[in-house]
């Protein structure tokens, strides 16, 4: 057992339910429910998690009710169908020790018709601010209906192995709308205040209780502060514990903040967030109530979670991205292996952030993420060895570590697609050897990581050393081969990462980093990142790729004291950065910086230090007078190492691309391509 | 009346086969096709166009290859070949021509799905998912070369006697034909023609007896590059000797919405050009009109005047499948036709929701099944009361109208009544103002359907408040109300009397002439650009705040977003996005507040008015036993809605009677 984390490792009784550890993987949203029932990929994501280690599992909603489909792959829990694979999955969690609950819901307003053909139910006739339909005002005999469809699909759930069942009360709920005053403008004894308000959450906390079997564990998960005008806040909140602790129907409080369709960047943080920014939730709620109390939100880190334990700010940790990037998070927490989690980098890019896009759930880290169910795990590692006792599966069998390889890869560049390839092809035997032409690896990520509030990117690069480190692979830094050279070494497969570099545009013979006084300075954004150009006094930050690279950049520049002027072709400066639940806190940061935002202009010319711009939507013209035009750009491949290894003679089949050399993307296609760089290999051979 | 022959219901040639009319159902995106095969969604959906004598039905564009995957249901050629094959065999009865469309979407598809690389001529980003796709090589262009031949194989194989190929609409050959996504300096780029050229070859080859086709971007409208007129024909002559026939079509990266164009954009296909098509191809090549062919009228012409061969009217037959059919009835028998409105808000389901394919003005998904579940939710009054056939509707507007005119021709005694002098209700309202004409061609199908019923009785300026005022009610008749929508109440911190409804913006633009308007918009979408715009030209000065990052951004589906914000801009309308609106202590100002900053802005007001600010009206003192409600005045939401309500409420007296 741990040493470092004592506490986390601890067990806990809720109710009459004792669980091995204090980590929770707490309900989110997967996408990937097939025709409406929990599907393989749920199967195989769910059990991962409880094979590496954490203490209870809180599944991603059931709905309780036909009238609720806001979304495409929603589990319809009130479809009796779905018992064959809850029960599968609950009998898979459950051989590893750990315990789970379903969490069960009704989206009421925050939703649509367009999948149920049938109108949205609010406890107000007040639209969502996202899906923006008006919703019916449910009649008292609707209520009584969806109070009984809780109770029916709670009993479901008991039926299907769940240990307990979790009341949303939060996110995107009914139960949420009808405890906030901005949702709840009822007159009957649904609204009001706090009592009516909540009297739907306790009839239905009731009912189920009438219904199902004791013992059986019932949970709530209440929204501590909406973060909305008028909403609920957290003296509202503590209340409404008040009454649940005196209540003694439910047996543990799960907290959140804000709301999914107003305040979604509350919940589930971006990088950009400080750690332990909602931990005033938990911790107040624990002083009201002898309930467990769950904290959660951008807790990746096995020291924060013992800390909150320690200080007494909450008694389980709910860690969701944690997870996801590393199934293992928890037997590496509490097996003295933390060194080896790969960290959530808190990028929201390819997880939670784009649950609204209907995409399934992934990780940039972690192309398995989602992706269990295609292949088991090969080899056991050694942390669930040890972690045996969550695994009554038998231990697997470990290859020799000094098994000798006889095929050789050369890796050229160490960024992210390199350093992955390399894991990849060292997994497979190779004799790996990573050549990158800077002094350290990581290639633009570890640059992109420079920028304010960009610093936890770095970490996939740290993760990725550290594996890298436990492997058989050698990297050398400041070392630029020449085809001949790697010809010299005979390998077997070259593997070209050699990435992506600045393209000048039309409007541009040169970058110009040190101009002359007077003259106009020129780079990109890479140029400010890695501190080859320092632009100064005036400067324009052009921004064709919506991401985070301009306004990185163009806010760094405003942190230093230069006026930034962000122009875009697009209709707003960041549009992308709303996937990764980032736009509204850039701009919070940015208001207070000498920062100007030029939307849908596009440059048409530069002359000496005039740069002409077209807005395209009315065809105005301007010119406007700068120190420095910063470009965020999209970049060009340098795949000339390929054409000359061909010249060289090396066989088109035994080199592969992977990466911005392929074409400049961003991290995760990266990422993919060198894991599966090998598997490619073998595809284009065959 | 004499029957009317229309040459569109003549027969052509296509290649050596023989389309039975000149009428095309087009290649479009159903999101039916799950698994990337022919569902029996799928199949039915083609079938309802089959069993009503269209003429051509191209199926949805199937990609070659499985590395291109541009959206979740997009069918795959492989995949889909028993489908083709099952709708080749039932087409073959009623002799519609099913023809496959096959594609590779190269960068204007997505990566999400096949977790690929797009691919592309040159290292251009899409604008849309602005990605940067992998530049092919001479090899991999080959090797997608043998997909497409491949792919029509497994077509020629299911029995399909007829492909398209897409170099059209979100199209890798498309994008090497234009000048602005190609910029290569091989034979690639000298000759842009030439991947499309192999690839009509290479599928000749192997079946030179079927059928193959082109849809052709003849014009990427782009004029500082792209593929203009000139250059389009030209590729025309360069690709006759290896295709029977060519859909002339016209739109690029740029330009996606000029494919299927909005009805703003009036008439895209023009004329002279298919004139100019004619001229320069052989007569054996057929040729396609396609683009904005909302009418019968319009179609006819163009075949008439020998301006092509045959129509391509999508849309048109997503509004009213009966399209075709009508027009071989006998002249009594037939009905006016439901218009498309050139909308595009249902029919263009781009987005990532996987939102089946429909119709604003011509809801498709409604099915008795749901009802059955849902009955005691829609109609708690109606349950185990007895029903007459006689049924009162209230209010006259598009749900009242639906309902009136379904259950007319079910043999109701049908009283529809109204308090205002004419029928169309907010629709009416809008339609004669910004929204467009061709809503009131909706109201003309109403209006002359409603008219021609000899069981409906039309009250109009006949306010309703009780049981008195309808004519001559029964215990037991059906009282429906679709009375619309009552002005909501205020939740922002304004005083009432300086909120502006809906019907003053539209009916009292006097009240508000040469005042300071400030527009609330938490909506973005059609409703806002309309009422903003007429707001815009009657004030003396408009605001629009939003908590949007920019104006209209629900409007991207119908293709005006960008468009609309040029004319708001245009128009003067001052544009505050990300932003929300509070009171100030002066009553004459507001504040306009920049959200996620402390940025503030007082304003001085005259009105404010708050986009999609209606409530459902509340008859529920209205005494009478069977009530039911529809549309707005169940709850407020748009035309698709009042059109579903009126159609679940039909589909439902059906079942209860029989």
């Amino acid at each position: 057992m741990s040493i470092k984390y004592p506490m986390l490792g601890t067990e806990i009784d809720l109710g009459h339910l004792r669980l091995k550890n204090r980590l929770v993987f707490s309900a989110h949203l997967t996408n990937f429910a097939k025709a409406g029932l929990p599907s393989r990929q749920h199967l195989a994501y769910y059990q991962a998690r409880a094979r590496g280690g954490c203490g209870l599992i809180i599944t991603e909603e059931l709905s309780v009710h036909p009238s609720d489909w806001p979304y495409e792959k929603l589990i319809h829990a009130y479809n009796m169908e779905a018992e064959r694979g809850f029960k599968e999955i609950t009998r898979a969690v459950h051989s590893y020790g750990a315990k789970i609950f379903a969490q069960i819901n009704h989206n009421g307003s925050q939703g649509t018709s367009a999948y149920s053909q049938y109108s949205l139910l609010a406890p107000s006739e007040i639209p969502d601010p996202l899906f923006r339909e008006n919703p019916i005002a449910v009649s008292e005999k609707e209520i009584d209906e969806i109070v009984d469809s809780y109770a029916e699909v709670a009993t479901l759930a008991q039926r299907s192995g769940f240990d307990g069942v979790e009341l949303q009360c939060s996110h995107s709920s009914i139960v949420r709308q009808f405890l906030s005053p901005i949702t709840n403008h009822r007159d009957d004894h649904f609204g009001g205040d706090i009592t009516g308000r909540s009297k739907l959450l306790f009839e239905i906390v009731q009912r189920i209780r009438d219904n199902i079997e004791e013992p059986f564990v019932i949970g709530v998960r209440l929204c501590g502060d909406e973060m909305l005008e008028n909403g609920i806040e957290i003296q509202d909140t503590l209340s409404l514990v008040r009454l649940l602790d005196s209540s003694s129907l439910v047996n543990y409080i799960n907290t959140s903040i804000g709301v999914a369709t107003a305040s979604l960047y509350a919940i589930e943080a971006s990088m950009a967030i400080r750690p332990g920014y909602n931990l005033y939730i938990p911790s107040q709620i624990r002083q009201e109530t002898t309930l467990p109390v769950i904290a959660s939100g951008r807790i990746k880190d096995p020291a924060q979670a013992e800390q909150i334990l320690r200080e007494g700010q909450a008694d389980l940790i709910g860690a969701v991205r944690a997870q996801i990037a590393d199934p293992y998070f928890a037997a590496k927490s509490l097996f003295d292996q933390e060194r080896r989690v790969r960290t959530c980098l808190s990028c929201n890019q390819e997880c939670v952030g784009r649950m609204g896009l209907n995409r399934w759930l992934g990780c940039i880290e972690n192309p398995e993420t989602g992706k269990e169910f295609l292949n088991e795990p090969k080899v056991a590692p050694l942390y669930e060895r040890q972690a045996g006792v969550y695994s009554p599966m038998p231990p697997k069998a470990i290859p020799k570590p000094t098994r000798k390889s006889k095929n050789k890869a050369v890796i050229v560049g160490g960024g992210p697609a390199g350093l992955c390839a390399a894991l990849t092809m060292s997994n497979e035997n190779y004799a790996v050897r990573v050549y990158e032409e800077r002094n350290s690896l990581g290639g633009l990520v570890s640059l992109a990581a420079r920028a304010p509030f960009r610093a936890e990117l770095a970490e996939l690069v740290r993760n990725l050393e550290y594996e890298l480190s436990s492997s058989n692979v050698l990297c050398e830094t400041n070392t630029s081969l020449s085809a001949r050279a790697i010809t010299e070494m005979k390998p077997d497969v070259v593997i070209l990462a050699t990435g992506s570099s600045p393209k000048l545009p039309y409007y541009l013979k040169t970058f110009q980093a040190n101009p002359p006084k007077g003259e106009l300075g020129t780079a990109d954004v890479v140029h400010v990142l890695e501190g080859t150009a320092t632009p100064t006094g005036r400067v324009l930050v052009f921004d064709e790729l919506g991401f985070h690279q301009g306004t990185s950049v163009s806010e760094m520049l405003a942190q230093r004291g230069c006026e930034v002027t962000v122009a875009t072709p697009h209709m707003y400066v960041g549009q992308d950065l709303g996937v990764t639940l980032d736009l509204e806190t850039w701009n919070l940061r940015v208001s207070e910086l000498p920062l100007t935002q030029l939307p849908h202009h596009i440059i048409t010319q530069v002359q000496g230090t005039d740069i002409y711009m077209l807005d395209h939507i009315t065809g105005a013209e301007k010119v406007e007078s700068f120190d420095w035009l910063v470009l965020a750009n999209h970049r060009t491949t340098r795949n000339e190492l390929c054409f000359q290894l061909a010249a060289e003679g090396v066989p088109r089949r035994n080199i592969a691309l992977v990466g911005d050399v392929v074409a400049p993307r961003r991290i995760h296609q990266a990422v993919i391509e060198g894991y599966r760089v090998l598997q490619d290999i073998i595809d284009a051979s065959a | 009346m004499p029957k009317r022959t229309y040459k569109l219901l003549s027969a052509v040639t296509l290649g050596e086969l023989t389309a039975k009319n000149r009428v095309v159902l087009g290649p479009h995106r159903t999101n039916l096709a799950h698994g990337r095969r022919l569902t029996d969604d799928l199949f039915d959906y083609y079938k309802s166009y089959i069993d009503r004598n269209v003429g051509v039905l191209v199926t949805e564009s199937a990609s070659v290859e499985d590395h291109d995957w541009p959206y979740e249901y997009a069918p795959l050629a492989e995949s889909f070949a028993k489908g083709w094959s099952r709708l080749t065999k039932y087409a073959k009865e009623s002799g519609c021509l099913v023809v496959a469309s096959l594609s590779h979407s190269g960068n204007e598809g997505s990566s999400v799905y096949s977790q690929r690389v797009m691919v592309g001529a040159s290292e251009v980003p899409d604008v849309e998912s602005n990605e940067l796709p992998q530049t092919l090589s001479e090899s991999q262009i080959e090797s997608i070369v043998s997909h497409f031949c491949t792919a029509s194989t497994y077509a020629f194989d299911a029995g399909v006697e007829a492909v398209e190929i897409n170099a059209s609409y979100r199209s890798l050959l498309r994008q090497f034909l234009s000048p602005i996504n190609n910029l290569r300096d091989d034979r690639f780029g000298t000759d842009r023609a030439l991947f499309l050229k192999l690839v009509l070859e290479g599928i000749k080859k192997i079946s030179p007896k079927a059928t193959v086709g082109v849809r052709l971007s003849l014009d990427e409208l782009t004029p500082w590059g792209g593929i203009d007129e000139e250059l389009g024909l030209a590729y025309i002559e360069q690709i006759e000797p290896y295709t029977d026939y060519v859909v002339v079509t016209r739109g690029g990266m740029f330009t996606r919405h000029l494919y299927r164009a909005n009805f703003r954009y009036g008439h895209p296909t023009r004329r002279e050009l298919l004139r100019e098509v004619k001229k320069r191809v052989h007569d054996r090549i057929r040729v396609v009109a396609q683009g904005s062919f909302f009418d019968i009228a319009d179609a006819e012409e163009v075949v008439t005047a020998g301006e092509s061969d045959l129509v391509e009217m999508t849309r048109a037959l997503i509004a009213d499948e009966e399209l075709v059919s009508q027009l071989t009835q006998e002249p009594t028998n037939t009905q006016p036709i439901r218009p498309c409105l050139g909308c595009n808000q249902r029919c263009n389901p781009i987005d990532s929701q996987n939102i089946r394919v429909d119709c604003l003005i011509n809801p498709k998904h409604i099915s008795v099944d749901t009802l059955s579940y849902l009955e005691p939710r829609l109609y708690p009054n109606l349950v185990g009361v007895p029903i007459s056939k006689v049924v009162h509707i209230v209010g006259a507007g598009i749900a009242g109208m639906e309902c009136a005119m379904l259950l007319g021709r079910r043999g109701y005694k049908v009283h529809l009544y109204d308090k205002r002098s004419i029928l169309g209700g907010l629709i009416a309202l809008y339609g004669d103002h910004a929204i467009g004409p061709r809503y009131r061609l909706l109201l003309q199908f109403y209006e002359h359907n409603l008219r021609a019923t000899q069981n409906i009785t039309i009250h109009l300026n006949k306010e309703i408040k009780a049981n008195e005022d309808l004519h001559e009610l029964k215990s037991n008749d059906l009282v429906v109300f679709a009375n619309g929508a009552d002005p909501a109440p205020i939740t922002e911190p304004i005083p009432a009397k300086r909120f502006l409804t809906s019907e003053q913006i539209y009916e009292d633009v006097s009240s508000y002439e040469g005042k300071v308007v400030v527009v609330i918009d938490p909506r973005g979408n059609v409703e806002s650009t309309t009422s903003t715009e007429k707001i815009a030209l009657h004030a003396a000065k408009t605001y629009l705040v939003t908590p949007d990052p920019l104006y209209a951004s629900r409007t991207a589906p119908t293709g005006d977003m960008i468009d609309a914000n040029r004319r708001a801009r245009l128009a003067g309308v001052e544009l505050r996005t990300f932003s929300t609106i509070s009171l100030s202590e002066s009553p004459e100002e507001l504040v306009i507040k920049r959200l996620f900053s402390r940025v503030k802005e007082r304003i001085r007001a005259d009105y404010v008015h708050k986009i999609g600010a209606r409530q459902a009206k509340h008859n529920d003192d209205f005494d009478h036993l069977c009530i039911a409600t529809i549309g707005d005045a169940r709850v407020a939401r748009s035309i698709f809605e009042a059109i579903s309500d009126a159609r679940k409420l039909d589909l439902y007296l059906t079942e209860r009677h029989r």
